[in-house]
């Protein structure tokens, strides 16, 4: 049993921080995404995309420590983002060179009835708030998509998660440009 | 369990910022450091307590136990795969499919939908007196959509039309869409052949070969330049027509506003015309919205009516293929003279010289999951001259 309690943390140090890929210098904290919509497959999707897109670039993952924790309960308790100093706070505490949060804000789609083709009108809007350390700019960044999908697409795949995960992954990408040592 | 394992289960769900765990657990207080992180996976239905209100976070735990919890998790949608993969043995025991290759989504989708319809008229069809006249078709459409890459994507979309009215077989397949969209920068850019809806369509839903760029989220700017591609009837001139189009929407609180602008060129010049359009659309309570389009043109053709007109609908709900059982139903009037519309959305048979006017009530209703039904009723006459029709227009749409 002793064994087992200490192989689960390590599997799962590994599923958050895995090192496979990485090459040394910038490293970056992915904060939990802040769902304010009734999305449950979004917050896994968010993780799903950032982590990619972290990784992808290069970038190592930081390991969460109390600094994290702290922001991550003010975030659900407020309902809101993280403000410039909790980030900066983090980054400071990981020696980050990147922190990246984003909350979803609206989770639509509605039928957009044209008498010839019937579409699906979608309204996927989120908030990207993010420090970096290097210059210690912070901004947030609105981002979303309203994009008419043809409504035979819809019963078959779920295109708003789709959608969402090319905006985590575009957002997350933005955040990390800049950052790039 | 180790205090990571809490942390990352609840990392993997996302936080919710609508609603507040309260302290499910009698041996976890609110400033235990795993407190947040216990009540958010109790409050997602991943743990569950004893039976005397405790969580019993200091007692050892059997692979099979932390397996099923891996396989709730999985259930509500957590990313847990390398957890997944540890306790493949467990999980499928369990009988809890494990799959590292699992997607959500494929690069190329082909989708189709079949549609059966059924139009009745009391007056036939564009003109024809005193006789009541049907149409009956069998259409299929088939779509395929697939990722160039992350940017940009391909649409194209073939359709069969077989008319069920005779039986001269003389049934037609066309491409109907073939299109790419994409962004570059900051703009979203859609480019070939598809059917665009400005608007509500009341001004403008039509197929055409186009070129369309927009820029913005809450506050969009949209351009469009193109040609309308004409139907077979080609009765309707609208559809040999260039164009350029230019518009804006976005949000003011509850409403939606948009301006649009057309500026059209037919082959005969003396039909040339600029149309301005300016919707509202207000859902001032949920699920019903009340919807006013004022359209004008830059000239009038005919002395008998007037450069500008109106469309008002009020609709609740309506039918998604996705919901067994939703509805809706709408009812709408139109006040359009011929100069301020090009090829607007209505199934209405009336003589347009000059335009027309009258109202129509419809309902729809998914009857399963991707079968859907729609019924509408139009009542309209011609703004010049006293042709009058009644269309009753049904539909039954099948996905697949």
């Amino acid at each position: 049993m002793k064994c087992f309690r200490k192989l689960s943390g390590a599997l799962l140090c590994a599923l958050l921080f895995s090192t496979a890929g990485l090459c040394e210098g910038a490293t970056a904290v992915l904060l939990p995404l802040l769902n304010r919509t009734e999305a449950q497959e979004a917050g896994p999707v968010y993780w799903q995309q950032a982590v990619a897109k972290v990784e992808a670039m290069g970038f190592e993952l930081a390991t969460e420590d109390a600094s994290q924790e702290a922001v991550i309960t003010s975030m659900g308790r407020r309902g809101s983002l993280p403000e410039a100093k909790e980030l900066a706070q983090i980054a400071a505490a990981s020696k980050a060179d990147v922190v990246i949060a984003m909350e979803l804000e609206q989770w639509k789609d509605s039928v957009k009835k044209g008498s010839k083709v019937r579409y699906k009108q979608l309204a996927l809007r989120g908030r990207s708030a993010v420090y970096h350390a290097k210059d210690e700019k912070f901004f947030v960044h609105g981002f979303g998509s309203n994009r008419q999908v043809e409504a035979a697409f819809t019963g078959r795949w779920d295109v708003k998660l789709e959608e969402w995960g090319k905006l985590v992954s575009k957002e997350t990408e933005r955040a990390l440009t800049a950052a790039r040592p | 369990m180790k205090r990571s394992c809490l942390v990352a289960l609840a990392l993997a769900l996302g936080i919710s910022a609508t609603a507040a765990a309260a302290n499910p657990f009698s041996d976890v207080p609110a400033g235990h450091w795993a407190y947040d992180s216990v009540a958010r996976l109790a409050a997602a239905g991943i743990v569950e307590g004893y039976g005397d209100g405790t969580f019993g976070g200091e007692k050892l735990m059997t692979r099979y136990e932390m397996a099923q919890i891996v396989a709730k998790a999985m259930a509500k949608g957590a990313n847990v795969d390398k957890l997944a993969a540890e306790f493949a043995d467990e999980l499928d025991a369990l009988g809890v499919r494990v799959s590292n290759l699992e997607k959500k989504s494929d690069n190329v989708k082909i989708a189709g939908e079949i549609r059966a319809h059924y139009a009745s008229a009391h007056r036939g069809f564009y003109g024809d007196d005193g006789t009541k006249s049907f149409e009956s078709a069998l259409r299929t459409r088939l779509w395929v959509s697939g990722q160039v890459n992350d940017d940009w994507s391909y649409t194209g979309m073939i359709e069969n039309v077989q008319d069920l009215a005779d039986n001269t077989g003389n049934e037609k397949t066309a491409v109907k869409e073939a299109y790419v969209s994409g962004k570059v920068g900051g703009v979203e850019v859609q480019a070939g052949r598809w059917n665009e809806v400005v608007g509500t369509g009341n001004v403008y839903d039509g197929w055409q070969d186009a070129l369309k760029l927009s820029y913005g989220d809450k506050i969009k700017i949209t351009g469009m330049v193109g040609k309308g591609v004409g139907e077979d009837e080609a009765e309707w001139d609208p559809y040999n027509v260039k164009f350029y189009q230019a518009g804006v929407s976005g949000e003011l609180g509850p409403v939606n506003l948009s301006f649009n602008y057309f500026k059209a060129d037919f082959d005969q010049e003396a039909n040339n015309r600029d149309i301005y359009n300016l919707t509202t659309e207000w859902e001032f309570i949920p699920d019903l919205t009340l919807t006013y389009d004022y359209m004008w043109a830059d000239k009038k053709y005919n002395p008998q009516v007037s450069k500008d007109g109106w469309v008002a609908a009020l609709s609740y709900k309506g039918a998604d293929g996705e919901e067994p059982g939703s509805w809706g139903v709408h009812v709408q009037y139109f006040d359009q003279p011929e100069n301020a519309y090009l090829c607007p959305t209505t199934d209405a048979w009336t003589d347009r010289d000059g335009g027309y006017k009258g109202w129509n009530i419809g309902a729809d209703l998914a009857l399963a999951k991707n079968i859907t039904v729609a019924v509408n009723y139009y009542d309209t006459e011609a703004k010049v001259g006293d042709e009058d029709n009644r269309v009753l227009f049904s539909e039954l749409y099948f996905n697949f």
